[in-house]
């Protein structure tokens, strides 16, 4: 019991003592206040402000060339904070740490819808350029050289569907004379040491 | 039939004597090229004279001489052109065929001739015999040793369009 009210006698002292202080400090700054405020202690602060102006002014000066000297020396050093960074990185065993890092359990932990209800995709939607991006891949694409494809395309295989009909109908031509004249062996149609120059 | 499909038929026949359907049906596209081909020049015959003549614009009129022999001279000219040079006519290009020496080897120019000839004057009866020929030859080509040989390749799928979006789009 005697350590707590001793303790207890300490603090409310202490109390009394930051109080006490506390007003003091609030009647100073009140008479201050009137004491500058009073017409003779004012006049003679404005005398006085010339020469506190100039070393103001010269207090100004020195602030802003320690400030660019300070940013001087953070420049000159960021190299070298860099690479010390580096090594410590470097030597920081980082795939140890992932390994021990159970990144599944901290998904289960995080709850998706409720992030989505949070996301609002509407505002999204409406910062998205749509006619921008619609007319910027439009420009990329060389819709005279699709159609010029696609027709060209869609002729080729006209014109190789019209081949092979017509090859049909050689082989069902010569079918017919071949049954009449009662041929037995196939024709003879390869033409020896001809090489195709394989043209569409 | 489907593109593969095309491909494999294109492949089996290529270097094969090609039948009669498909030599009369290329013919009959040869016949309208040599009948464009003459009408072009009779239009630009007189298109000259009217420029550079200061006559009226008509079509000329020489004969029955000129109109019984133009069309015949034209369709072995064009012929020849394009059998001692590319071995196709218009006609053999649409349906994938060349005229080569029973060799394989081009045609020359008398070969390419004496075949226009024939082929003008009685191509329609001539070319009858390939349907009967075991060689799909006819008359012209056993006179001639030349050959017709199916020489194309079926078309293949173009390549997907690519688009390319720039970089720092619109967006």
């Amino acid at each position: 019991m005697a350590p707590d009210a001793a303790f207890g006698a300490v603090r409310m002292l202490q109390r009394a003592t930051f109080a006490v202080l506390g007003r003091g400090a609030h009647i100073s700054a009140a008479v201050a206040g009137a004491v500058f405020d009073a017409p003779p202690v004012r006049a003679s602060l404005a005398r006085l402000e010339t020469p506190v102006a100039v070393v103001a002014a010269r207090g100004a000066a020195y602030r802003h060339g320690d400030e660019e000297q300070l940013k001087a020396f953070l420049v000159s050093i960021e190299p070298l904070v860099s690479t010390v960074l580096q090594f410590v990185v470097d030597l920081l065993p980082i795939d140890a740490i992932l390994d021990r890092v159970d990144v599944d359990s901290i998904v289960r932990r995080v709850d998706v819808d409720a992030l989505m209800q949070r996301v609002d995709v509407d505002a999204i939607v409406k910062r998205v350029d749509v006619p921008g991006l619609v007319t910027g891949v439009l420009e990329n694409i060389e819709l005279g050289d699709i159609i010029a494809d696609s027709t060209t395309s869609i002729a080729s295989d006209a014109r190789d569907v019209v081949r092979v009909q017509a090859i049909r109908a050689d082989g069902g031509v010569a079918s017919v004379i071949d049954r009449i004249l009662r041929r037995r062996r196939p024709r003879d149609l390869v033409v020896p040491g001809y090489r195709w120059s394989t043209l569409t | 039939m489907s593109a593969a499909d095309r491909r494999a038929r294109a492949d089996a026949v290529r270097g094969r004597r090609a039948g009669a359907a498909t030599r009369y049906a290329a013919a009959g596209v040869d016949f309208l090229v040599a009948g464009a081909l003459l009408f072009g020049a009779l239009v630009g015959f007189a298109a000259v004279r009217y420029l550079f003549g200061g006559m009226t614009f008509a079509l000329p009129r020489a004969g029955a001489v000129f109109d019984a022999a133009a069309f015949p001279v034209v369709a072995v000219v064009y012929l020849v052109a394009a059998w001692t040079t590319s071995g196709r006519t218009v006609g053999n290009a649409l349906f994938g065929l060349r005229v080569v020496r029973d060799t394989g080897a081009r045609v020359g120019v008398l070969r390419a001739g004496g075949r226009a000839v024939i082929c003008t004057a009685f191509g329609v009866v001539s070319l009858a015999w390939a349907a009967i020929s075991s060689r799909n030859a006819a008359v012209h080509d056993l006179l001639l040793r030349t050959s017709v040989v199916h020489d194309w390749s079926a078309a293949r799928t173009p390549a997907p369009v690519s688009v390319v979006i720039p970089e720092g789009g619109p967006i």
